[in-house]
């Protein structure tokens, strides 16, 4: 009984170790973005590994300020956060009747979507056509842009967990007299979590970090969001690597902090997923 | 039958008109374009047919060819290994480790840099005199050090790299899902039964996760057909053209307002990429059906 | 939760942010839109801005991009409709890119123009017409040298062709410093030496560049450039670059001539000041720059005057744009701009003198005849794109004749 324990310690052991020095490469061109992001103009300048005479944590104060930053994350914040839920909500309904209705009419519609995620974005025809709508330069315009985009990769994420939620489910809620739209979202859309919070996090990070739209559909900077900040800042500050750093580390955070809130979703999603 | 009921066109409306308006007509406008030789430096747009596609496969005003030729293999070697390492780390994160919260996060973490920022930092990071090798001196492996993002045979190698640092994680992350959605009972039930792990992978693990494989699996041919950002900010297309790759050819061709040629080039990687998504899909997704 | 509820929640959520989009609507006078690269667009700027605005009532919105994205968004913006007020581009050939008698405004008769130096004029002209307010000034890139340097190696003559040049490079050498720091990573710039190198070209045989732009010309079958790019792989072979040149960076550079480690430098004439920023032992006055010695070259290619402002012909606010550059154009603005732009040379306007750095007084004395480079001389030059088959005669064992047979290529569908 002792030996199987010690070979249990051991294989975890392993299994740290083995997790820990994949990590480390992960880590490494990390670190080196934040020490960088600590130093002064001077010690960044040669873009080392080495550690800063002296921390400079006013770098980040004073890269809110010249970059505009507070007013640049709310607008990232309305147009990801917004964006996404559009996406979510749209996606989800229509990948679930996609996934669930195998006829020939459905399946080109699935492969109609399919191919959003292949064509590139067009942005000059697409900036004519929110013309056309008088929606170019807005929030509105962004906002169902990044939404319309985020739509086949929700279709596709979807349609594949679809598959493993078994139509007896359906069919039992429908013999308890669920309508149509009780049947999705207080059955179906919840077992989903899972795939919900992986396409959130993934889609609120491609709203988050595309900065090419925007340059075409939106022209005042004052509209931009965090990503185009950065570009915007490192073209005027080009050799204050400091600043840049600083910059980037910024427009991370807010990222990696709703990964962070996302997981906790994902594990309690998961209790009894499938059971029903 | 309630399907008709309960699994109504209503269900895709929503999504089918804002991905109609605003995807797939500019997406077609563009088509058009690609069949006229726009050129924004020039009064006057004419219908040319399929020049631009010809002046395409005779590499006439740009090296298309080589660039096709770079896109697929860029596309080959990223989708493999991506998707093995995703899968090595969603097995080894999904649960046993106290600590695999964290180490999601960090393998996560690269997917949540913008490809740009990645470029810009990496470049510091491969220098000759870079932090890369530094650390490859330290080790004893002097002799391994390259001029990784300039040497002719380092540098497309070298984006690959980069691409697979920044998406292992998110191969992770999907898979994970996947995996979680496996019920512990099939585990528990097999290993009663007596099964081995290996027994257990392949018996269990593989055909549930086939769904979320076959996602990954596309998703990365997909990604790696249309790279862009990554070999944009690492190497612009060099040194002398080696890493150029089919979307960095579109950027400089709109770049010259040469519009009709970019958009053919668009159609071109469009196609391409069509056929060999969907037969992927059909032949990962038919195997499925058959378990 | 129903469809209903769903419908409303998203509803909601696009009034909200239409309402959030909707706030400068009350400003009291007009707004002037003024799009350009990011690179471009300094503190001064805003700050002058921001004055103005303060005075007229009249409203500055700002359209930056990032200088690599800055000339799609550009020509993308104006075929769709949606062009700035005023939009930054390159004086000089470039402007021929942006169909100038479609999206520009004719300036010709602003009070200004009758101010402005000859180089400006012409620069910004085109047709006969000025459609542009330039605020920049002309300078050209020659090989700026490290005097101390070249005094331990004992190079006693600055190099006039390309024999002497090669013996200071081997004295540099001999003394254990790199003679050239070339930043090999950033492709424009190797396409800045050859940009550089058709100033010889055209000054031998005049009416060269008139015949690329009409396209009756090519670039293939020039022999000087073909042995002027033979001759660059030439220096490297010896080790004049240095090791990885390829890997050497553009932002870099400032640094490396800084630590006195290098002698030259492919560089604009200002640059010493930036040295000195950073070392502020390495003062202007130990730098002193010739022009580019290969292929015995002893012209120096200059730019058309560097960056100005168009107005686009659409604008439906042309009496406040007016307004705003006459507001830049006034002596004490000009002035406040040029203290503030260290960067730049001679002032496009005979109000005030601007910043004229030796080095740039060194080159033109050392200078048989200046002219417009490639880059604002030439149409569909771009340097990067250069520069990039210029790398390939460094990795990929290409030729001079190979570069420039590629150019021709590259260059030939943008006319039809």
């Amino acid at each position: 009984m002792n030996n199987v324990r010690t070979l249990k310690k051991i294989k975890r052991t392993v299994h740290f170790l083995f997790v820990s020095v994949c990590s480390f490469l992960i880590l490494l061109p990390i670190y080196f973005i934040v020490i960088n992001s600590l130093k002064t103009v001077e010690e960044s300048r040669t873009l080392s590994f080495a550690f800063p005479e002296v921390f400079q944590w006013g770098n980040y104060t004073e890269v809110i300020k010249a970059a505009s930053l507070v007013r640049a994350f709310g607008n990232s914040m309305l147009m990801a956060g917004v964006s996404v839920i559009i996406c979510i909500v749209t996606g989800a309904m229509a990948s679930y009747v996609l996934s669930r209705r195998q006829t020939k009419l459905y399946k080109a519609l699935y492969i109609y979507f399919f191919l959003g995620l292949i064509a590139p974005v067009n942005y000059v025809t697409t900036l004519f056509t929110l013309k056309f709508l008088h929606l170019q330069n807005t929030y509105v315009g962004i906002i169902l842009e990044f939404g319309t985009l985020g739509i086949p990769f929700l279709v596709f994420l979807y349609y594949g967990f679809y598959e493993s939620i078994p139509r007896e489910l359906d069919e039992a809620a429908v013999i308890d007299g669920c309508t149509p739209a009780q049947l999705f979202f207080k059955v179906i859309f919840p077992l989903l979590k899972p795939a919900t919070i992986t396409g959130l996090v993934l889609n609120f990070l491609g709203a988050w970090n595309d900065f090419v739209t925007p340059l075409y559909l939106l022209s005042d900077n004052k509209k931009l969001g965090m990503t185009n900040s950065i570009y915007n800042f490192f073209g005027e500050h080009f050799n204050d690597w400091n600043m840049i750093f600083a910059d980037i580390v910024l427009t991370v955070l807010p990222i990696l902090i709703l990964y962070l809130i996302g997981q906790k979703y994902i594990v309690s999603g998961t209790a009894g997923a499938v059971k029903g | 039958m309630y399907k008709k009921k309960y699994y109504g066109l209503k269900f895709v409306v929503p999504a089918f008109i804002l991905y109609t308006v605003l995807y797939i007509i500019p997406t077609i406008a563009g088509m058009i374009i690609s069949f006229t030789d726009w050129n924004i430096t020039r009064p006057g747009v004419h219908f040319v047919g399929i020049q631009n596609y010809i002046n395409i496969f005779q590499s006439k005003g740009g090296p298309y060819l080589a660039s096709i030729s770079h896109t697929f293999e860029f596309t080959i070697i990223t989708v493999i290994l991506k998707t093995l390492l995703g899968l090595g780390l969603a097995l080894l994160l999904n649960k046993g480790l106290k600590s695999r919260f964290v180490f999601r996060t960090i393998f996560f973490l690269p997917y949540a840099l913008a490809p740009l920022i990645i470029g810009i930092s990496f470049v510091s990071v491969l220098k000759p005199d870079g932090p890369f090798n530094t650390l490859l001196t330290a080790i004893g492996l002097e002799r391994l050090t390259h001029s990784w993002l300039t040497e002719a045979s380092t540098a497309l190698g070298s984006t690959m790299a980069v691409e697979i640092w920044r998406m292992a994680g998110w191969n992770m992350m999907i898979l994970l899902a996947g995996l979680q959605m496996i019920p512990e009972e099939y585990y528990e039930a097999a290993s009663i039964d007596g099964a081995t792990a290996g027994q257990k992978f392949r018996k269990i693990t593989l055909p549930f996760l086939r769904p979320s494989l076959t996602t990954v699996i596309v998703l990365n041919t997909i990604h790696g057909l249309r790279v862009f950002d990554i070999i944009y900010s690492l190497t612009g297309g060099g040194p002398g053209g080696l890493t150029e790759v089919i979307n960095t050819q579109v950027f400089k061709e709109f770049g010259l307002g040469r519009y009709g040629m970019a958009n053919a080039l668009n159609v071109v990687i469009f196609i391409i990429t069509v056929v060999i998504a969907l037969s992927m899909q059909k032949a990962l997704r038919g195997k499925e059906s058959n378990e | 939760m129903n469809n209903k509820k769903i419908a409303a929640m998203t509803i909601a959520a696009a009034m909200a942010a239409s309402l959030l989009g909707a706030n400068a609507v009350y400003a009291a006078g007009e707004t002037i839109t003024i799009a350009a690269g990011a690179g471009w667009v300094k503190d001064i700027d805003k700050e002058l801005a921001a004055k103005y605005e303060e005075e007229s009532g009249n409203t500055i919105e700002w359209q930056v991009s990032p200088d690599d994205q800055y000339e799609n968004v550009l020509g993308s913006k104006l075929a769709v409709g949606e062009g700035a007020d005023i939009f930054y581009t390159r004086s000089g050939i470039t402007m021929n890119k942006y169909q100038p008698d479609k999206y520009m405004m004719d300036l010709s008769d602003q009070e200004w123009v009758s101010h402005y130096v000859d180089w400006a004029k012409e620069g910004t002209s085109y047709d006969g017409k000025v459609l542009q307010f330039q605020t920049w000034s002309v300078d050209g890139w020659g090989i700026l040298y490290n005097k101390d340097i070249f005094e331990e190696a004992g190079i006693t003559e600055v190099p006039t062709n390309f024999e002497t040049f090669k013996d200071a490079c081997e004295k540099v050498k001999a003394i254990g410093k790199t003679p050239i720091y070339e930043s090999g990573a950033a492709q424009w710039h190797l396409g800045v030496w050859l940009s550089g190198m058709t100033t010889q070209t055209e000054a031998d045989t005049p009416g060269f560049y008139a015949g690329l732009n009409d396209n009756s010309q090519t670039l293939a079958g020039q022999d000087g450039l073909a042995k002027a790019l033979d001759q660059m792989v030439e220096l490297n072979d010896a080790g004049y670059f240095g090791d990885d040149f390829m890997a050497n960076t553009w932002e870099d550079a400032p640094g490396k001539m800084a630590s006195g480690d290098y002698a030259m430098c492919v560089t604009y004439t200002t640059f010493p000041a930036e040295v000195e920023a950073i070392n502020p032992e390495m003062t202007v006055d130990k730098f002193g720059m010739f022009p580019l010695p290969l292929n015995d070259n002893t012209t120096f290619g200059v730019s058309a005057g560097g960056i100005g402002r168009c107005v686009n012909k659409d604008t439906k606010v042309a009496d406040a744009v007016y307004d705003y550059l006459n507001f830049l154009a006034r002596p004490e603005n000009l002035t406040a701009y040029y203290e503030a732009r260290l960067d730049l040379g001679p002032c496009s306007l005979n109000d005030i003198p601007g910043n004229v750095p030796a080095a740039y007084e060194d080159v033109m004395s050392r200078s048989s005849v200046s002219g417009l480079s490639a880059e604002d001389g030439i149409l569909y030059w771009d340097n990067t794109q250069v520069g990039n088959l210029m790398q390939g005669m460094f990795v990929a064992g290409s030729t001079g004749a190979d570069v420039l047979q590629g150019i021709d290529d590259l260059r030939q569908p943008s006319f039809g």
